[in-house]
């Protein structure tokens, strides 16, 4: 197959009878639905919201209060939450404005592409770790709660089924999570690797 | 210019330059988005950026740039549909032309979204100046790359 000649029957068969009328534009302006970057705007935005909540309310709880009262090891887990709400909070802004930054009216093709391509393979990835250390963090803190409360006192076989119920649920939604990234993490892995064949190219 | 004098010249627009429009959205539809998916999408960056743009550059140019930013951003993870206005559009339309176009399009599916991009304005007989201006590379690149887009798609089409 020659390009060439398949250009010249481009350019001269090359028509669309696809018929979109004045209305059906009208009513897309009208519903005015969120493109791709407003819809991860928003996304961001959220994320912060939902941190700034979940920091203010999980502070306040009477466990968490119980720990910062007995200090050391619990305060220290307490704080670790914290540190981590805050970091979410700041890479929030970051990715913000890494977003804000994209603007299809003044960049390339090519800058849109890496920038996003980018962007979601770092959003891929710790979205896998973050799941995965909140489940190891939860599972530590309701350790280290039925230290402080003595619930191995209260009754071992309902510790022992909490404790199950706990270690499924969190084996389900890290199944469901690592099948859905792998999935996601290898279209976005072949899209830096276009990239990066791209710009090597373009060094050369 | 007040929105509804806005709104009429954008209509203007998008009706003298679908062609480009349609062209380009048909080099993306794949698995991850349809073709109403991408249309509205389109249809609602040129509408945004549209105040906005300066006569400094061609309106081609802006439409290309801004239509395919749109179809190369585009990553819909799951099949949902978000949205809402039912297009009337017969996607087998496009294709069933020419059978070295339908060949193209089925080879243009196994390459990368750049590399389509580059294909598609070679296609549409764009100077490569505009082209670089568009994809943000040099003139020099251009005809580079598609040289070796035009030896990759040879030898695809050879198996």
């Amino acid at each position: 197959m020659e390009l060439d000649d398949i250009k010249k029957v481009w350019q001269v068969k090359k028509t669309f009878n696809i018929q979109t009328d004045e209305g059906m534009i009208k009513k897309i302006l009208e519903v005015q639905n969120q493109t791709v970057l407003s819809k991860l705007v928003k996304y961001i935005k959220w994320e912060a919201i939902m941190l700034i909540a979940a920091l203010t309310l999980f502070c306040n709880l009477p466990t968490p209060q119980s720990f910062i009262k007995a200090g050391g090891i619990y305060l220290f887990w307490i704080m670790l939450y914290v540190v981590f709400c805050i970091g979410g909070i700041v890479e929030s802004i970051y990715k913000y404005k890494y977003i804000s930054r994209i603007n299809f009216l003044t960049m390339g093709v090519k800058d849109v592409y890496n920038k996003l391509s980018k962007y979601y393979n770092y959003m891929e990835k710790w979205r896998l770790y973050g799941v995965i250390g909140l489940i190891i963090y939860l599972g530590i803190f309701f350790y280290l709660d039925s230290l402080l409360k003595k619930w191995a006192l209260i009754d071992n076989g309902y510790l022992l089924i909490f404790l199950i119920a706990v270690i499924s649920v969190g084996a389900w939604v890290a199944w469901l999570m690592i099948g859905r990234t792998m999935k996601m993490t290898n279209v976005i892995r072949q899209n830096l690797k276009e990239i990066e064949e791209f710009q090597k190219e373009s060094d050369e | 210019m007040n929105k509804t004098d806005l709104e009429k010249e954008f209509l203007e627009m998008v009706h003298t330059n679908k062609g480009i429009i349609y062209k380009v959205i048909s080099f993306y539809v794949d698995e991850y988005s349809s073709w109403e998916d991408l249309y509205q999408d389109v249809i609602l960056n040129l509408w945004k950026s549209f105040p906005n743009f300066k006569k400094e550059s061609l309106l081609s140019t802006w439409i290309y740039r801004i239509t395919l930013n749109t179809c190369i951003s585009f990553f819909r993870k799951d099949k949902k549909k978000p949205i809402h206005v039912e297009l009337s559009i017969d996607v087998k339309e496009y294709c069933e032309d020419d059978e070295d176009i339908q060949e193209l399009y089925n080879l243009i599916g196994k390459l990368g979204k750049l590399d389509r991009a580059l294909i598609l304005l070679y296609l549409e007989d764009r100077p490569y100046k505009e082209i670089g201006e568009i994809m943000g590379i040099t003139p020099t690149n251009v005809s580079t790359k598609i040289s070796r887009i035009k030896e990759k798609l040879k030898q695809m089409s050879n198996y």
